[in-house]
């Protein structure tokens, strides 16, 4: 992620008209959101698609930035948001972004083989492969918050703001997310001896 | 809810976020409890595994499917540029209108001037004068229409030139700034042209 300020006079030359501005814009965020949608969406067409649809919204409401705010955690939030609409429509039942924590809890965690890896099948998988894998299995806020925090390095400050939920929740979920990826890990047999490698 | 308690204590204590009392408490707790040193070992496999989970390859038309998307809004492109576009018009039109007021009012204090000596003058050089005032004012009318009509098509011409071969955002800018004061020096210098008429015609009738 770029410093805050790194954007921000990318963002004022494209209020005022400036294309080329805004399309540098595009090159910075474009990785990190389709990385992020992925993640959460697990295709890469409506990752695609989320991407897209996010620099639309920014691109429109660009007017209605807080400058004094993070860009980078406004374009994630938004991508965020759409993949949560998409997931809900996807699935034809609720998901909020306040997603009942309880509910997770007790909603046993089924291993599913999907098959897939982000690279596809190169042989013998990695036991990071194999988590990348198995983060499938979380509901995608899980993921999300997994993924902000381990692959785009967001502090736990930073994850709030972008989700717009306080710092406790951040923390009480990632510390579920955790707690459902070892279940996930023991119910895929991978041990403790993995830390052995 | 001691620290030791908190759900949230483990993944603290990885991260290093654990402040002094409360790390020294959850390594003593550990010590004990063989339950949490297994969270604790799960944990740090996460730890250390999740930020080396493969990232998928951005796809290559990405770039291009979104920017093509954006274009599709070039209307709302036009509408910023309008914006910036109208405000710098409206400066540049304010400015004119007030020099070119000026100009004016100057000129018709000029006319006057040049009125009340023709009435105080012989009939002989009020004829002249007259007709003089008459052959200036034309004159100056002519010349400006002639100016504006050579000027539209040329100016017509250039911005079609450069919308062709610039992209069109950020052109029209300094193309109508640079045609607008071009106008305004021309017609500054013909009101001071005309000024200068009239104070040497002025200096004719003192003489």
């Amino acid at each position: 992620m770029h410093e805050p300020g790194d954007d921000l006079p990318l963002v004022r030359r494209s209020l005022k008209g400036d294309e080329r501005a805004f399309e540098e814009l595009v090159t910075r965020y474009e990785a990190a959101l389709y990385r992020l949608a992925w993640r959460m969406l697990g295709n890469e067409e409506e990752a695609r698609d989320i991407v897209q649809e996010a620099f639309l919204r920014v691109f429109r409401a660009l007017e209605t930035y807080d400058q004094s705010r993070r860009f980078s955690t406004w374009i994630l939030r938004i991508t965020t948001n759409l993949c949560i609409d998409r997931y809900r429509r996807r699935k034809m039942k609720l998901l909020s972004i306040d997603v009942d924590d309880e509910e997770e809890d007790r909603r046993p965690l089924v291993l599913v083989d999907q098959g897939r890896t982000p690279e596809g099948e190169h042989g013998r998988t990695s036991l990071a492969e194999t988590i990348g894998t198995l983060m499938d299995q979380l509901p995608p806020i899980y993921r999300a918050i997994l993924h902000m925090r381990y692959k785009q390095g967001l502090a736990y400050e930073e994850i709030a703001e972008t989700l717009e939920i306080p710092l406790g929740t951040v923390k009480a979920r990632l510390h579920r997310a955790h707690r459902q990826m070892k279940e996930l890990l023991e119910q895929a047999g991978v041990g403790l001896e993995a830390l052995d490698e | 809810m001691s620290c030791v308690e908190r759900q949230d204590a483990l993944q603290e204590f990885l991260a290093g976020e654990l402040d002094g009392e409360c790390r020294l408490a959850l390594e003593e707790h550990l010590r004990q409890c063989s339950a949490c040193r297994e969270d604790l070992a799960a944990y740090r496999l996460l730890f250390d595994a999740l930020p080396e989970v493969p990232e998928v390859p951005v796809p290559a038309g990405l770039h291009h499917q979104v920017m093509t998307s954006l274009r599709t809004l070039q209307p709302a492109w036009k509408q910023r540029e309008t914006r910036t576009e109208m405000t710098a018009r409206r400066a540049v039109a304010a400015f004119l209108a007030v020099a070119f007021g000026v100009s004016f009012v100057l000129a018709q204090l000029q006319w006057m001037g040049r009125i009340v000596d023709v009435v105080t003058s012989r009939v002989s050089q009020d004829l002249l004068s007259l007709w003089h005032m008459a052959r200036d004012l034309w004159g100056t009318v002519t010349l400006l229409g002639t100016v504006w009509r050579a000027l539209q098509p040329a100016g017509q011409g250039i911005a079609e030139g450069l919308r062709r071969s610039t992209q069109p955002i950020a052109t029209w800018g300094p193309v109508l700034l640079t045609v607008y004061t071009a106008a305004l020096l021309l017609g500054a210098w013909l009101c001071w042209r005309a000024f200068r008429h009239g104070n040497e015609r002025g200096f004719e009738h003192a003489r």
